[in-house]
């Protein structure tokens, strides 16, 4: 998994976090043949508790090596940062928002936020 | 494990199958119609125009971290709180 790798990179000079948001195929809601196949098959979490337990889930099934954060039950941080259904940003150590992907799935650019994480880096020496 | 019932739909993902014919399966299988998939998508793209601005104050958060070991720790991270270090997100979810 290229995020695991870029994690394991510059995980001394960043602080990483997976942010758990919800979900975006939910069996209960827009179901997508892949995770038919797959045999993923999540209803949409009604609560926090159920929240976190499919973020565990999707943790251990996802190999995620970087901490996850798991997004309130209203929403607040993808309200924030429009980031359904998956998006990359970069925070400078000021702050300030320094990248902002594309919309995933299809505008995910792992290359893009690893290029912004190495110019933060860089700025913060 | 791979579902031998949905074998089918292995390559699904990747493959080239046209929007509107995907559009199809996915009413196929989820309990939507097509007006709510319109509206969907119609809302999706009026919220881009809201995606935080490079050069400007990240929007402040504070969630709760979960543990590999545990589903909850009750532990939470506030961004406010991490001034110094470069923050790098994913967000995204299992399905």
């Amino acid at each position: 998994m290229r995020q695991n790798e870029i994690f394991e990179a510059y995980k001394t000079d960043v602080q990483f976090f997976m942010v758990y948001i919800s979900e975006a195929h939910p069996t209960d809601g827009w179901v997508t043949p892949q995770n038919l196949y797959d045999e993923i098959d999540f209803d949409q979490p009604a609560d926090e508790d159920q929240r976190a337990e499919v973020a565990h889930a999707c943790q251990l099934g996802m190999e995620v090596k970087m901490p996850m954060l798991i997004d309130s039950i209203d929403n607040d941080m993808d309200e924030k940062y429009i980031a359904e259904p998956t998006r990359y940003y970069v925070i400078g150590g000021d702050g300030t928002l320094q990248f902002n992907g594309a919309q995933g799935p299809r505008g995910l650019d792992p290359d893009a936020w690893e290029a912004a994480i190495k110019e933060q880096i860089a700025a913060n020496k | 494990m791979p579902s031998k019932e949905y074998e089918h739909f292995k390559d699904f993902s990747a493959s080239n199958v046209p929007m509107d014919e995907r559009r199809k399966i996915w009413m196929e299988l989820s309990n939507m119609t097509k007006g709510d998939f319109d509206k969907m998508f119609a809302d999706q793209k009026v919220r881009q125009q809201r995606v935080p601005e490079i050069g400007q104050p990240a929007p402040d958060f504070e969630a709760e971290l979960l543990h590999a070991d545990r589903a909850r720790s009750g532990e939470t991270v506030k961004l406010s709180d991490l001034r110094g270090k470069p923050v790098a997100l994913v967000f995204g979810s299992y399905t």
